[in-house]
């Protein structure tokens, strides 16, 4: 009798977990949903950025450059001059994402900047996409991404931290984008001198980091 | 004064050897110009590969200003060589064809013949430079137009295209200086020779000759290293560093200024007393 109640609350115990564990996941599956909804009436836009490159051994002044939108995710770039971009986090990758078809997985929930965030990991099932697990921490209120990490196959992991004012399509204002830089070599002099002798950077870690401001946005 | 410098000039450009330079010069500035246009994309491709797997290139990466910086770096290559090849027979050629006597019995001074056929050198030096200045513009603009620049060192510098006219302009200059440099020393081994090959292959061999030792013993060679004018044949590219102070490169110009001064007057002081009657 003891041992028949005993396997009773196990198995309940593990219906349970299980119970959570697919409510967690329908929670994650639900908020991803509804940040890809707010952008589903977006089908262009347009908008100024400034680009601030901060990287120990890079010399480049901010750049102004436009950026357009075209739905589903078709980004170009416009500038004057010769601009440096990171080569993730300016092209709201998690749209892409979340457009492809993923697994998710709540991981908890954090406070960023003074806001209560839904961290959620994404596993892209597109076999041959870049990025191979993205980390979102999201405001589940406001609808809109606070921060993201992403860890691709070719270039490393970059971390993105967005800053909104009050736009209706929660188009950030500003994006700062983080990413390791140690495993950089530089052909160093060999425009100058023609010796292709490459040499390291820096030892140990180094990290760029990228500021975009957004200003001017024209939707639609 | 002004006729003795005529006559040198006249007797500089009737000569088909001057033209060599000229020619050299548009050949390597047309191939450099055509094969970037060609090829240039690779070529950045494989220098940025690296910066490629982190960053995105916005923009006009190969323009006149990229490609004139690569042309620049063919200035201490091969532009003193074609400068040799001119200075280098100013005096000798006299000596070897014996026309020393026959200008130096007319009321002309040995330290005018010396300043009048130094400057037609410099002048010719000068020319050669404007030259390549013209060329790699004009070929620059015609197949790339203008654009920010790229220059990578040991650093990555992105240059404003705002910003670059006067960094050409200063390092242009800074190479014209050099020039004199080669272009005075060459005319010394003139003054000393007979024969106008020793002083043009001698010239070669002293500029190639220092570099490869300076590079190669660079460690041991390190005290006197400051010393030499060939150390700093390259300088013009500090003009490129983008926190450029004019005290980085008042110490290189002192010591071109020092060398050219030092080869004319030991030319001069050894032309005075020369021997020409045999």
């Amino acid at each position: 009798m003891r041992r028949g109640a005993f396997i009773g609350v196990i198995i309940g115990l593990i219906s349970l977990w299980g119970g959570l564990d697919l409510q967690a996941q329908d929670e994650a599956q639900a908020i991803l949903q509804n940040l890809g909804t707010n952008f589903d009436k977006l089908e262009k836009f347009q908008v100024d950025a400034n680009v601030k490159v901060d990287v120990e051994f890079i010399k480049i002044k901010d750049r102004l450059i436009k950026i357009r939108f075209e739905k589903p995710d078709k980004f170009t770039f416009d500038s004057e001059g010769l601009a440096l971009l990171p080569k993730n986090g300016m092209q709201m990758e998690y749209l892409t994402l979340i457009g492809k078809g993923y697994t998710s997985i709540m991981a908890g929930q954090e406070d960023v900047a003074g806001v209560r965030t839904k961290i959620i990991k994404v596993i892209p099932e597109v076999e041959n996409e870049d990025i191979i697990l993205a980390q979102m921490w999201i405001d589940p209120v406001a609808n809109r991404i606070v921060k993201m990490k992403t860890y691709t196959k070719k270039s490393g992991s970059y971390l993105i931290e967005f800053s909104y004012k009050n736009h209706p399509f929660n188009l950030p204002d500003q994006i700062v984008v983080t990413f390791d830089i140690s495993a950089l070599t530089l052909p160093a002099k060999m425009m100058s001198e023609f010796q292709p002798q490459a040499e390291k950077v820096k030892e140990g870690p180094q990290q760029a980091k990228v500021i975009v401001q957004y200003s001017n946005y024209r939707v639609n | 004064m002004r006729q003795l410098i005529s006559i040198e000039l006249y007797k500089i450009f009737s000569k088909p050897r001057t033209y060599i330079g000229f020619g050299a010069i548009f050949v390597i500035i047309s191939a450099i110009e055509i094969g970037i246009k060609i090829k240039g994309d690779d070529m950045f491709a494989m220098i940025l590969q690296n910066l490629s797997d982190r960053f995105i290139f916005e923009g006009k990466l190969i323009n006149m200003y990229g490609v004139g910086y690569v042309i620049l770096n063919t200035l201490w290559i091969h532009v003193p060589i074609l400068v040799a090849l001119v200075t280098g027979d100013l005096l000798a050629g006299e000596a070897n064809s014996g026309t020393f006597r026959i200008i130096l019995t007319r009321p002309v001074s040995r330290v005018k013949l010396i300043i009048s056929k130094f400057l037609a050198g410099w002048l010719y030096t000068f020319l050669l430079i404007v030259f390549m200045i013209f060329l790699s513009a004009v070929w620059g603009w015609i197949l790339f137009g203008p654009g920010d620049m790229l220059v990578m060192t040991t650093k990555v510098s992105i240059i404003g295209s705002d910003d670059l006219i006067w960094r050409f302009g200063c390092a242009y200059m800074y190479g014209f200086l050099c020039m004199t440099t080669v272009a005075t020393m060459s005319y010394f081994l003139s003054a000393l020779s007979d024969n106008s090959i020793g002083p043009i292959i001698g010239t070669i061999a002293l500029i190639i000759g220092i570099t490869v030792i300076s590079t190669v013993g660079a460690s041991l060679l390190k005290p006197v290293l400051p010393y030499f004018f060939t150390t700093y044949l390259t300088s013009w590219q500090k003009f490129f560093n983008t926190e450029f102070t004019f005290s980085m490169i008042s110490h290189d110009i002192l010591i071109q200024f020092i060398y050219i001064l030092a080869f004319f007057f030991i030319t001069l002081f050894y032309f005075r007393k020369k021997d020409i009657l045999s």
